[in-house]
């Protein structure tokens, strides 16, 4: 018994600690490491979006202000210069309709739309909001009615 | 008996060294992995931060405000970056730039522009 008991020296303990230390640290780092990078993925894409946003919302900003002034002015050099930046524009009951889109990026674009009193030019902004291209597409190509509640919709 | 005992021991004392010598290796990799994640952890902080300010500046420009009232406006967190705002007049579109960055890297770079005249 006492022969037995002297035998046992411990070699081997120190090296399983060791694996099973060695073990854990790594898993918990790989996992860290895993999750920092798909948080900062996410938020990069968050950023680029934002930043294709801003910079879809300038350009509408921009021919918003443009057609606004114009169609204010003479319409009939509105209706020339809508018809070169894609925009749609009519008529109807003394004022004039423009609706255009912006692409925003591959899943999204901003959708204006806004009428101009011909007789005082007040300008009023009927639709400015985000739409998923493909839903949009789809609605313009059933021309069903549009029923939400957007501000101005 | 006594050539044996010191025989163990010296296994057993390699043994450590091996041991000990390995940890280091795993734990010097380890580490370095686990620095990695916070460096990435704070960029990715910081850049949802720099992109939170420059969404509100952008608003807070659109809703009319000049860049002195956009700067008091600026939330505490805002302390920690470098806002950079650049009035331009594009064709009659008056428009923001607005910047945000700090020592090390350029965080957001956005144009906001403001309607003219609206009744809606």
């Amino acid at each position: 018994m006492d022969k037995k008991r002297n035998g046992f020296s411990g070699t081997g303990i120190s090296l399983l600690v060791i694996v099973f230390a060695v073990l854990a640290l790594t898993i918990f780092s790989v996992l860290s490491l895993m999750t920092t990078r798909q948080q900062l993925s996410l938020t990069k894409k968050s950023a680029a979006t934002q930043e294709a946003y801003y910079d879809a919302e300038y350009k509408a900003t921009k021919k918003f202000n443009e057609l606004s002034r114009l169609i204010s002015n003479d319409y009939e050099a509105a209706a020339d210069a809508a018809e070169s930046c894609n925009a749609a524009l009519t008529k109807s009951d003394g004022y004039a309709v423009c609706s255009f889109s912006e692409r925003i990026n591959e899943k999204m674009m901003l959708i204006c739309e806004f009428s101009v009193s011909l007789g005082d030019g007040k300008v009023n902004v009927n639709k400015w909001y985000c739409a998923n291209i493909e839903a949009e597409e789809e609605t313009t190509e059933t021309s069903r009615p549009q029923i939400s509640n957007r501000p101005g919709a | 008996m006594k050539k044996q005992t010191r025989s163990k021991s010296g296994v057993f004392l390699m043994e450590l060294l091996i041991s000990i010598g390995i940890f280091s290796v795993c734990a010097a990799v380890c580490i370095h992995l686990l620095a990695v994640a916070e460096s990435e952890r704070r960029y990715s902080e910081n850049l949802n931060t720099a992109v939170n300010i420059a969404a509100a500046c952008a608003d807070s420009f659109k809703s009319g405000n000049d860049i002195e009232q956009i700067k008091n406006e600026l939330p505490k967190e805002a302390k920690s970056f470098r806002c950079t705002f650049t009035m331009v007049d594009d064709g009659g579109t008056q428009a923001l730039d607005i910047m945000i960055s700090d020592d090390a890297n350029e965080y957001i770079h956005i144009k906001a522009a403001r309607k003219g005249d609206t009744d809606g």
